[in-house]
C-alpha cells in the first residue's frame, strides 16, 4: 500500500513542481509583478476611507520615490502606450510596462482584479467609463499635479473637481465618412439628421466592444434626449444599419461596399482617405461626438511617485507635441496642453459633442443594454 | 485494496475540484453574492436568474446556442458515423487520408475555422471575387449555414469516438447471426448498431457539448454578421463597461445546466445500453479491399476538399497573396507575410511577437496535456472499475468539467487566484504563465475523460477482478491490464488535448499575463484588426507545426507499442 501512496504523491509533487518552476520562470521574465512588500497601509476593501499615506502624500508635492517599492509599475490603456511607456522611461528611469488593451478590455481587467489590483496607471478614451470607475472608488483622488497649469482652457475645462483623472486629448468617435464611388458629393449626409435619414445602408461601431463607440453614442443620446435618440435608432435599423464590433471591421465594410456611410472614428477614417481608398471625411458643423482621452491613478498603487510622475510627463507640452508627430494615425486628435496644435490634415477647428462625464457615467448601463438589445432585433 | 483505491480516488477528486470545481463555484457564488471576492460581503438574491427571459439579447443567446448545438451535433454525428462505419470496414486509399484530417479539424480550433469561412464567404471574400457566387455569402451567414460550418468542423469528434470503438472487432456475434440466416441490413440493424450505439451516443454528445460551449465561431464572425451565443454574451457581459460579472455567472449558469442536461442523457444512455461485448475473444479489425475504391476515395476527397479545403485554403491563399481583392496574379503574390512572421514586430499591439507566442502556447500545451492525460485516466478508472467512496463527487465534478466552457473558466480563476493572501505563500498565480498551465490542464481534462471513458466503457471488469484477487495492486492493474487495452485511445487523448489547448482562444484571452504573447493571441488580434495577411500567415504555420508534432508522436506511440508487444511474447 505504501508504494502506492508514493506513486500518486510523486504526480502531486510534479504537477506542483511544474507549476511552481513556471511561476518561477514567470518571475524572471518580470512578469510576475506579485509584489512581497507592500505599502501595507492599504486595504482591499475599495468602500475603505483612503489611508493618511495617501492624504499625505496627496499635500506633499510629487517624486517621493522613498514611498514607492520601486518595482517596474503597469500602464493599461489603448493607443499611445506602446509608444510613450519608454520614452516616459527613458526620460524619468523609472520602470514601465504598457499593456495595450481594447478599451472594453482594459475596463474588465480593473473590474476583474478589484480585489488585488495589478495596475498602476491607466490611460484610455472614454471619460464617461473613467468617472464611473471613480465614483466606486477605483481612482485615487485628491492629488494636483504640478503640470496641471500647462492645461489649456479646454482642457481645464474636463478637469474633475475630486481630480480624479486628467485629460489628455480629444478625438473624433465619429465623423461622416462616405464611399465615394456609391455616393455622389451632394448625396452625401452632412449632418447626423441626414446621416439618420440617409437611404442607404449605414454604420457605426459597437458601444458594448469598443472604447470610442459609447462616447460616440452617449453624444447622440444626449444631443436629441433619450426618448428621441431611442425612436431615431429604432428608425435607422429599420432602414439599414450595421453595427460592428469595433471601428477597423466598419472601415473594411464601407470599402466593400456592405454601408454606403459610416459613423467612423477619425483615426481610421483619415486613414482610408490619406491611403488612396475611395472615401471621403465629413465634420459635421453642429459637431462630431467627441471622445476625452484621460490618465488616473490606481488608489492601489504601491508607486504612487512613479504613478504620478506618469502623469505630469503626460500634461507635459512637450509630450503632447511628440505624440501629435508619430507616423501612426493614432497622432489625428486634439491636444489638451496649452500651445499645441493638431495634426494639419484634420479639420482645423471642427467642433465636438461632448456629454458631461457625469452624464455619460449615469446613463451608461442604460444606453449599452438599450442598444445591445435592439441590436439583435 | 479499498484503502488505496480511496486514495487514488481522492487524489484526483481534490485535483478536479481546485481546478475545475472551484472555479466554476466562484462564478456561481458571485451570482448570489456580487463583490464575495473583492473583500465585500452583500446577499444580491436570485433575481438575476429569471433575466434572461427578459432580455432580448440574452433570450436570443440562449436560443441560437441551443439551436447551433442540436443541429451541428445531429449533422456532425450523421458525417462522422457514415465515415466511421466505411472507414472501419474498408481499407481504401483516402481512408488515410481521412484520419489525418480528423485530427487536423480536432485541433484546428473553431476560430481558426471559422475565419477562414469568413474569408471565404463574406462579402468581399474569395467566393465573390473569384466565383461571383452571391448565394454563398447569403448561405454561409445563416443560422443552417453556421450550423453547416460547426458540423464540418466538429464532426471529427463524433467520428473518432465511433472509429475508436471499432479497433476491437466482434465479428463472431455478426457470424453467428448471418449462419442464422439474418441479412447483411438485419445484422447492422440488431447487432452492430445496438452494439456501436453507446459511441454514437457519446460523438453527438461531444459535438453538442463542444460547439455550445465554443466561443471561436462567435468571436471570429463577430466582425461579419450578429450572432450571439452564450458563450459570446457571457464574453461581452465580461467586455463591456460597466462589467457585468453577476450576469456573466447567470449565463454561465445556463450554459452549465445545458451541458449537465446533455451529459446526463449520455449517461442514461449508455447505462441504458451497455454490453460488456469485448472480452478475451476480441481480435483486431482487419480491414477488407472494397470492389469500388476509386468511389470511396472520390467521394471522401470531395467531402475533405469541402470541410478543410475551404477553410484551410482561404487562409493559405489569402496569406500568399499582397491584396486580396486582387486574386492569383503573378504579381499579386508574395511571402512577405510568413517573412514578418519569423522577421519579429516591434512597438506594434496589432501584430503580436509570432515566434515568442508560438514557443509560449507550445511549451504550456505540452505541460497540459501530459498532466490532464494523466489525471484523466485515474479519472476513468476510478469510475469504471472501482467502488471508491469519492466516486459520485469524482461522478459530479467530471460531469462537471465538460460543462465549463473557457470563457467561464477564465473568470473563476481570475476570482479564484488574485487574492491578497496568496501573495505572501507564492501562489499568486494570477498574471503568471503557471495559470495559464494549470487552466491548460483544466481545458484538457474533459477531452482525457470522454476520450478515456469511450474507451474504458468497452472493456469488462472481469480481467480487473481477477487480478485483484491474484493480489494485483491498483497501480498494477492500471498497468498491466488497462493501459495495454487503451493506450491507443490514451495516446490519442493525449494528442488531442495537446492540439486543443494550444489554440484555446479564451482562456488565452482571459488569463495571458501582461504583454505575454500566445500563438491563438497573435492571430485573433491580426484578424481583428483586419491584418488578414499576418493572421493567415500565422494560421498556416501554426497548423502545419502541431500537425507535424502530432503525427510524429503518433508514429512514434506505434512504433513503441510494437517493440513492447514484442518484448512481451
Amino acid at each position: 500500500m505504501k508504494t502506492k501512496q508514493g506513486n500518486k504523491g510523486h504526480l502531486l509533487a510534479a504537477l506542483m513542481a511544474a507549476v511552481l518552476l513556471l511561476s518561477a520562470c514567470g518571475a524572471g521574465n518580470g512578469n510576475s509583478n506579485a509584489g512581497g512588500s507592500g505599502t501595507g497601509a492599504q486595504s482591499a476593501s475599495p468602500s475603505a476611507s483612503p489611508s493618511a499615506s495617501q492624504e499625505a502624500q496627496g499635500a506633499a508635492a510629487s517624486g517621493e520615490a522613498s514611498e514607492d517599492t520601486g518595482e517596474t509599475i503597469y500602464l493599461y490603456g489603448n493607443d499611445f502606450v506602446d509608444f510613450i511607456a519608454p520614452k516616459f522611461a527613458e526620460e524619468t528611469g523609472y520602470k514601465i510596462e504598457a499593456v495595450h488593451y481594447g478599451g472594453g478590455e482594459a475596463l474588465a481587467k480593473i473590474e476583474a482584479e478589484q480585489g488585488n489590483p495589478q495596475w498602476d496607471v491607466l490611460m484610455m478614451d472614454g471619460h464617461g467609463s473613467v468617472r464611473s470607475l471613480a465614483d466606486r472608488d477605483f481612482l485615487l483622488t485628491g492629488w494636483q499635479p504640478d503640470n496641471l497649469g500647462s492645461l489649456s482652457e479646454t482642457g481645464a475645462s474636463h478637469v474633475p473637481e475630486d481630480l480624479a483623472y486628467f485629460p489628455v486629448g480629444i478625438h473624433a468617435s465619429g465623423v461622416i465618412a462616405y464611399n465615394t464611388k456609391l455616393v455622389t458629393d451632394d448625396k452625401a449626409p452632412k449632418t447626423w439628421d441626414e446621416f439618420f435619414a440617409f437611404e442607404g445602408t449605414v454604420g457605426h461601431a459597437d458601444p458594448a466592444v469598443a472604447a470610442p463607440a459609447y462616447p460616440l453614442v452617449s453624444a447622440l443620446f444626449e444631443k436629441w434626449g433619450i426618448e428621441e435618440a431611442e425612436r431615431k435608432y429604432e428608425q435607422r435599423f429599420k432602414d439599414g444599419m450595421n453595427i460592428y464590433p469595433k471601428n477597423g471591421p466598419v472601415g473594411n465594410a464601407l470599402l466593400s461596399g456592405e454601408i454606403q456611410a459610416a459613423a467612423l472614428q477619425e483615426h481610421n477614417a483619415y486613414e482610408l482617405k490619406l491611403s488612396g481608398e475611395p472615401v471621403e471625411v465629413i465634420w459635421p458643423e453642429e459637431g462630431a461626438p467627441g471622445s476625452l482621452r484621460v490618465v488616473a491613478i490606481s488608489k492601489h498603487t504601491k508607486n504612487p511617485a512613479a504613478a504620478k510622475a506618469f502623469v505630469e510627463y503626460m500634461l507635459k507640452p512637450e509630450t503632447q507635441r511628440m505624440m501629435t508627430e508619430i507616423e501612426s494615425t493614432e497622432s489625428f486628435f486634439t491636444p489638451l496642453a496649452e500651445g499645441v496644435e493638431g495634426r494639419s490634415e484634420r479639420e482645423a477647428d471642427g467642433k465636438f459633442l461632448l456629454p458631461s462625464a457625469e452624464w455619460a457615467a449615469e446613463h451608461e448601463v442604460e444606453i449599452k443594454t438599450w442598444f445591445a438589445d435592439q441590436n439583435v432585433k | 485494496m479499498k484503502a488505496s483505491e480511496a486514495r487514488w480516488g481522492g487524489g484526483v477528486t481534490l485535483l478536479l475540484f481546485l481546478f475545475i470545481f472551484l472555479p466554476l463555484l466562484a462564478v456561481l457564488i458571485n451570482v448570489v453574492f456580487p463583490g464575495f471576492f473583492f473583500g465585500k460581503f452583500e446577499y444580491g438574491g436570485f433575481g438575476l436568474v429569471g433575466e434572461i427571459f427578459h432580455r432580448p439579447l440574452w433570450r436570443q443567446s440562449l436560443w441560437n446556442s441551443l439551436l447551433l448545438a442540436l443541429g451541428a451535433a445531429t449533422l456532425g454525428t450523421v458525417i462522422g458515423g457514415a465515415l466511421a462505419t466505411v472507414r472501419a470496414r474498408w481499407n481504401f486509399a483516402a481512408g488515410r487520408l481521412l484520419d489525418t484530417a480528423a485530427w487536423l479539424l480536432l485541433i484546428a480550433p473553431s476560430f481558426m475555422i471559422a475565419q477562414g469561412w469568413v474569408l471565404f464567404a463574406s462579402a468581399d471574400g474569395l467566393v465573390h471575387q473569384w466565383l461571383g457566387w452571391t448565394w454563398a455569402t447569403s448561405f454561409i451567414f445563416s443560422p443552417s449555414g453556421l450550423v453547416f460550418v460547426m458540423a464540418l468542423s466538429k464532426f471529427p469528434l463524433a467520428y473518432l469516438a465511433i472509429v475508436a470503438a471499432t479497433e476491437w472487432n466482434v465479428r463472431q456475434f455478426g457470424q453467428a447471426a448471418r449462419l442464422n440466416g439474418a441479412k447483411p441490413f438485419s445484422v447492422w440493424r440488431t447487432i452492430e448498431l445496438p452494439l456501436a450505439l453507446p459511441s454514437f451516443l457519446a460523438g453527438w454528445t461531444l459535438v453538442f457539448m463542444d460547439t455550445i460551449g465554443d466561443f471561436g465561431l462567435p468571436a471570429a464572425l463577430a466582425t461579419v454578421y450578429k450572432f450571439p451565443t452564450l458563450t459570446y454574451s457571457i464574453y461581452s457581459a465580461i467586455y463591456q463597461s460597466p462589467v457585468r460579472f453577476d450576469m456573466a455567472g447567470v449565463l454561465a449558469f445556463y450554459l452549465v445546466v445545458l451541458l449537465a442536461l446533455a451529459m446526463t442523457l449520455l449517461l442514461f444512455a449508455v447505462r441504458r445500453s451497455r454490453f460488456d461485448f469485448l472480452n478475451a475473444k476480441a481480435v483486431r479489425t482487419a480491414q477488407e479491399k472494397p470492389r469500388h475504391a476509386w468511389a470511396y476515395n472520390g467521394a471522401v476527397g470531395a467531402f475533405l476538399l469541402v470541410c478543410l479545403g475551404v477553410p484551410i485554403g482561404s487562409s493559405a491563399a489569402v496569406s500568399l497573396l499582397k491584396r486580396t481583392g486582387e486574386g492569383f496574379a503573378a504579381n499579386n503574390l508574395t511571402l512577405e507575410h510568413y517573412r514578418s512572421l519569423f522577421a519579429g514586430v516591434a512597438g506594434d499591439h496589432r501584430l503580436l511577437g509570432y515566434l515568442e507566442g508560438l514557443y509560449h502556447s507550445l511549451s504550456i500545451a505540452a505541460v497540459a496535456a501530459v498532466f490532464s492525460m494523466l489525471i484523466g485516466f485515474v479519472t476513468a478508472y476510478v469510475l469504471s472499475f472501482t467502488e471508491s467512496r469519492f466516486k459520485s463527487a469524482l461522478q459530479l465534478f467530471s460531469v462537471v468539467s465538460l460543462a465549463v466552457p473557457g470563457v467561464v473558466l477564465g473568470i473563476g480563476y481570475i476570482f479564484i487566484w488574485n487574492q491578497k493572501w496568496l501573495e505572501p505563500i507564492g501562489l499568486h498565480l494570477y498574471g503568471t504563465p503557471a495559470l495559464l498551465v494549470v487552466a491548460g490542464i483544466a481545458g484538457a481534462i474533459p477531452y482525457a475523460v470522454r476520450v478515456q471513458m469511450g474507451a474504458f466503457g468497452t472493456l469488462s471488469g472481469t480481467m480487473l477482478k481477477a487480478a485483484a484477487i491474484q493480489g494485483a495492486g491498483v497501480f498494477d492493474r492500471m498497468r498491466h491490464i488497462v493501459l495495454p487495452l487503451v493506450r491507443q485511445s490514451l495516446l490519442m487523448a493525449t494528442l488531442a488535448s495537446f492540439g486543443t489547448s494550444i489554440f484555446d482562444l479564451a482562456l488565452a484571452s482571459m488569463l495571458k499575463p501582461a504583454n505575454y504573447s500566445l500563438m491563438p493571441l497573435v492571430i485573433d488580434k491580426a484578424f481583428e484588426f483586419s491584418q488578414y495577411g499576418y493572421a493567415t500567415a500565422a494560421t498556416v504555420v501554426s497548423c502545419a507545426i502541431v500537425v507535424l508534432l502530432i503525427l510524429a508522436l503518433q508514429t512514434a506511440g506505434r512504433w513503441l507499442f510494437r517493440r513492447l508487444d514484442r518484448n512481451r511474447l
